[in-house]
Formats: C-alpha cells, sequence, structure tokens
C-alpha cells in the first residue's frame, strides 16, 4: 500500500501538463506551493493501473502573479474514483530583479 | 488490518511528536522520487532568482513528512481520508551537513462518529511552516466519548 501523500507523485503527472503547455507560459522555478488538499476514496496498492485528470479550476490574477487553483482526479482504468488531489500554485509572472 | 487507537481518545488528545533534520541530500533523494525537479529545491542560483532566500524543501515533503504523526498513531495509512495544508512559510534548507530540523506534532481537534479530525503543526526554527494542516482518520468504531465541556 502506498503512503496516502504518494499521490502528490501521480497527480504531479497532471500538474506536468500545465508547466510544459506553451500556451501557459508557466514556469515551474517561478512556481510555488500554496496550497494542497487530497481525499482518498481508497488506497493505492502496488500494481494499480491508474488515469490522472488535471483540470484547471480557477487562475486569481494579482499583480505580477497568478494563484492557479487546479484539481487532478485520479481513478482506476474503470473510472472508480480513488483520490482527489486539490492545489494552489503561486507563480510569478516575471523573475525578482 | 492493525488495531487502532480508540480507548481515550478525545479531543485534545495530543500524538507523539517528530523531528525530522531536512539537509540538501535529502531534497535531492526527494526530488528523484517524487519527479518534483523545480531547481528552487536544489539551486540556489534559481531560488535568489525567484525571490526566494535560498533552497527551500519542497512543500510536499513536508506535507508528506508531517502525516507521518498522524499515520504513526493511527497504524494503518488507509484510515486516512482527507488531509489538506497550506504552505505558510518555505523551509530554507541550508547548505552543510545539519541542514535544518523540523519539528511535527498533532492533537485530536475534533471526533464525530468514527471519524477523527487531527490537527497538525509543523515548525522549524521556530516558525510554523503549515498553516490549517488537518487530516481526517476513520477508525472504523464509534469513539467514545465522555460527556464533557470541551
Amino acid at each position: 500500500m502506498a503512503p496516502p501523500t504518494f499521490a502528490a507523485v501521480i497527480s504531479a503527472r497532471g500538474w506536468d501538463q500545465l508547466f510544459s503547455d506553451p500556451e501557459l507560459e508557466l514556469s515551474l522555478e517561478r512556481t510555488v506551493h500554496g496550497d494542497q488538499r487530497f481525499t482518498f476514496m481508497r488506497p493505492l496498492h502496488a500494481g494499480d493501473a491508474v488515469i490522472a485528470t488535471a483540470t484547471i479550476d480557477k487562475v486569481r490574477v494579482r499583480s505580477g502573479s497568478e494563484l492557479i487553483s487546479a484539481t487532478v482526479d485520479i481513478t482506476s482504468r474503470d473510472g472508480e474514483p480513488i483520490c482527489t488531489a486539490q492545489a494552489t500554485f503561486a507563480h510569478a509572472r516575471e523573475a525578482a530583479a | 488490518m492493525k488495531a487502532t487507537v480508540v480507548d481515550g481518545v478525545q479531543v485534545g488528545t495530543d500524538l507523539p511528536s517528530l523531528s525530522v533534520r531536512f539537509t540538501r541530500e535529502r531534497l535531492v533523494r526527494y526530488a528523484g522520487a517524487s519527479t518534483d525537479f523545480n531547481p528552487i529545491h536544489y539551486s540556489e542560483h534559481f531560488a535568489r532568482q525567484v525571490g526566494l532566500p535560498g533552497v527551500i524543501a519542497h512543500g510536499m515533503l513536508t506535507m508528506g513528512t508531517a502525516l507521518r504523526v498522524v499515520t504513526n498513531w493511527v497504524g494503518d495509512p488507509s484510515r486516512v481520508i482527507s488531509y489538506a495544508v497550506r504552505f505558510t512559510r518555505p523551509v530554507v534548507v541550508p547548505d552543510d551537513a545539519d541542514g535544518v530540523e523540523v519539528q511535527f506534532s498533532g492533537s485530536v481537534s475534533a471526533i464525530e462518529g468514527s471519524l477523527v479530525t487531527i490537527s497538525i503543526e509543523a515548525t522549524s526554527d521556530g516558525q510554523r511552516v503549515l498553516g490549517a494542516a488537518r487530516a481526517e482518520v476513520d477508525l472504523g468504531v464509534r469513539v467514545p466519548q465522555r460527556d464533557h465541556e470541551i
């Protein structure tokens, strides 16, 4: 059985899509994790085949930075819900002087 | 399934605390294990460029370590049904052999039937590094409550 927060490793595959999408113009090194919530429907087990689906829920623009709220839903291949990971990331538009 | 602690659990019950040292080596290991290769977690240059005071620990490293207070206590990690934190202050990890020590503690803040909410505190250098950190565990059996004001 995986430790509960191992779900972050799978969620990261979803988050990576945010940072690798050229249209979003996000830079990983200018991003910090603001908050994180996991809701566990069942534990992850060795051998599980899972699907992670990332959704951008909300983007709030502050002076020079963005607060991005995103949810990753982790399910089995059959669609059984396993874990929901909700995160807020603070992204700085420009590097600090 | 392991037996769980139920007897004597009350709002205010303290869980055994934990002290963990984060070093640069640990951050590198965590980066590899977690696949989070954000350079602010290993490069002073990148960290300072984005306005951080230095290389900082991965938020998820702090979050994951903090939950050990709960899983050590409850025994069975599958009993954790939710866990949320705010990353209120970065944990700066100096480039030396000692790194930085982070203290984790937890106490029961609510009980409803078999659901027990644990409030977690994480401090480094006397400063809280997690805010509103709470884990909900389902002990599987109703937790008997004494009749008294809390």
